[in-house]
């Protein structure tokens, strides 16, 4: 049996800050417009300038704009499982698995405040493991532990 | 059209052919006279390995070579996308007579594999973040259930009236009349929805033949339709301002509404795309039938009833009449020439003059892919 291995998955997406070891996800900001994208883009699309976008810390905090529990698998993701569209304070839509959450109606909802994970999200067809990003609810108590 | 439905032992040619050859037939060309050709299809490159020229083989076993062929991809909106490039092509005055076909076959011995692959349409690296494509509309209902109080009770009426209208309607893969309390009871896809809301894996095909107004004039044993104006827009992607701002499909619909000099109010009959049926309500509102959020209002009304006002997937939508991907524009086309000429049978409308066809497809980010809408006229 071969070796397994860890992936990451769009490594370039995402950073571990390395005095507090948060992570945080990597975008890119338009110097004209204040257009934000994520992934990070070279080409601001509503200047259309490939010389003003440029990197930016998107934070690890955001909140949920919508969400949904999906009850089919998907290839690497077993049901019932949660995912979100999670607006981020640079005002970028990310879709993202939710973890550290009941995959039931109920369990959140649109608004509450999520914090970015970097932790295993699947394994791929040969069993080795896909790390990538991922967002988690914070949890009463947990909101003044840093601004993000 | 060939009927909607699991064609597991027919071939891709095998539907295609039916449909070319019944539009053929319907419009009264001579097939010799066709002088190029729009072929539609998504997802066969990855079911077949033909990945392309697609449309080359395709139409070769329907008995058409030695013509342009063009191949289009657009996702679901791949079918409209075609009858674009036809249209453009016969208001150019480049050729007189051209054939458009959506043709799709999902189904594969193993359906998983089907999964996966229908899965292509939307943008490859959210595959590996667990996206789905009902979950997707799941998000998007969401939101105007906590904006506007929609409720999957208001969901359930829209697939009542759509399975009500597919039972009629020959084509149709489901042909089943659906309660509010049978689709709420069946079995949770994406919450909130349901796995009646959602339009199935099909397999199919659609086509029409473009002509100039000359030519389909000597042509038409039939009353003729015109193309009055069709309206296209890509999407935007991650824009937080998206959100605010009119989609894709208003944006598309205003497009057509100024090219065609026709306004919401003029619509008699209208298709639209409801890969999940709830996702009907929200483009009442895109299509400037009701102000935002009032979609609900409509269905309750029965304002979109075969017998209403403002009659709705007549054909029963994509939830009945079933969704092969690049077909499905064309098939939706196909219904609104029927009620047009008055040849809808049981589901007719009261003698429309107007109609509208509206087709979106895929998603990259947060956002379709491409919307199209296409407003069709006696």
């Amino acid at each position: 049996m071969a070796d397994k291995r860890i992936i990451y998955q769009e490594a370039g997406c995402y950073r571990c800050d390395a005095r507090e070891g948060r992570p945080y996800l990597v975008g890119a900001k338009c110097r004209l417009c204040g257009y934000a994208a994520f992934p990070p883009r070279v080409v601001c699309p509503v200047c259309i300038n490939r010389e003003s976008m440029e990197e930016v810390s998107l934070g690890s905090r955001g909140v949920v704009d919508t969400f949904s529990v999906l009850h089919a698998d998907a290839p690497g993701f077993k049901a019932p499982y949660v995912v979100a569209y999670i607006l981020l304070p640079a005002g970028v839509r990310v879709f993202s698995p939710i973890t550290g959450c009941d995959p039931s109606e109920g369990s959140l909802a649109i608004g509450d405040e999520v914090e970015l994970v970097i932790e295993k999200i699947r394994e791929d067809d040969r069993g080795n493991e896909v790390r990538g990003y991922k967002f988690r609810p914070i949890r009463a108590g947990e909101k003044e532990a840093g601004a993000g | 059209m060939h009927p909607f439905g699991k064609f597991l032992e027919k071939r891709l040619e095998d539907l295609a052919r039916v449909a070319v050859w019944n539009a053929i037939e319907d419009a009264g060309v001579p097939p010799k006279e066709i002088q190029a050709a729009y072929v539609a299809n998504s997802l066969s490159g990855l079911v077949t390995g033909q990945e392309g020229v697609r449309g080359q083989v395709i139409l070769r076993d329907a008995g058409f070579s030695g013509i342009p062929i063009v191949n289009v991809e657009n996702a679901c909106a791949s079918g409209t996308t075609a009858l674009r490039c036809g249209w453009m092509e016969v208001a150019s005055g480049l050729h007189d007579v051209v054939l458009v076909l959506g043709v799709e076959k999902l189904f594969m011995p193993r359906t998983e594999d089907s999964i996966r692959i229908l899965m292509a349409d939307a943008e490859v690296r959210l595959m590996g973040m667990g996206f789905q494509f009902l979950g997707w509309y799941a998000m998007e209902l969401r939101k105007y259930m906590a904006a506007y109080g929609w409720r999957k009770e208001h969901f359930a009426k829209v697939v009542e009236k759509n399975s009500f209208n597919g039972s009629f309607n020959p084509n149709a893969q489901h042909r089943k009349p659906l309660s509010v309390e049978q689709v709420l009871g069946s079995r949770l896809v994406a919450e909130p929805l349901t796995l009646y809301m959602c339009s199935p894996m099909s397999d199919g095909a659609a086509a029409a033949v473009l002509c100039s107004r000359e030519r389909a004039k000597k042509y038409a044993a039939r009353p003729l339709v015109e193309i009055a104006a069709i309206g296209m827009q890509s999407g935007r992607y991650a824009d937080p301002r998206a959100s605010s701002r009119p989609s894709i499909t208003t944006l598309a619909a205003k497009e057509a509404y100024e090219r065609a000099g026709l306004g919401p109010e003029d619509v008699d009959v209208a298709e639209v795309h409801d890969a999940v049926a709830p996702s009907e309500l929200y483009h009442y509102e895109d299509l400037g039938f009701c102000e935002k959020g009032g979609g609900v209002a409509l269905i309750e009304a029965g304002r979109t009833k075969i017998t209403g006002d403002i009659p709705v997937n007549t054909s029963g939508g994509l939830a009945a009449r079933g969704h092969p991907v690049a077909a499905t524009g064309l098939a939706q086309v196909a219904e609104i020439v029927w009620q047009l000429r008055g040849e809808a049978g049981l589901r007719q409308v009261a003698a429309p003059k107007v109609g509208l066809v509206e087709n979106t497809g895929g998603i990259v980010e947060d956002e379709a892919a491409v919307a199209t809408v296409t407003l069709l006229k006696r």
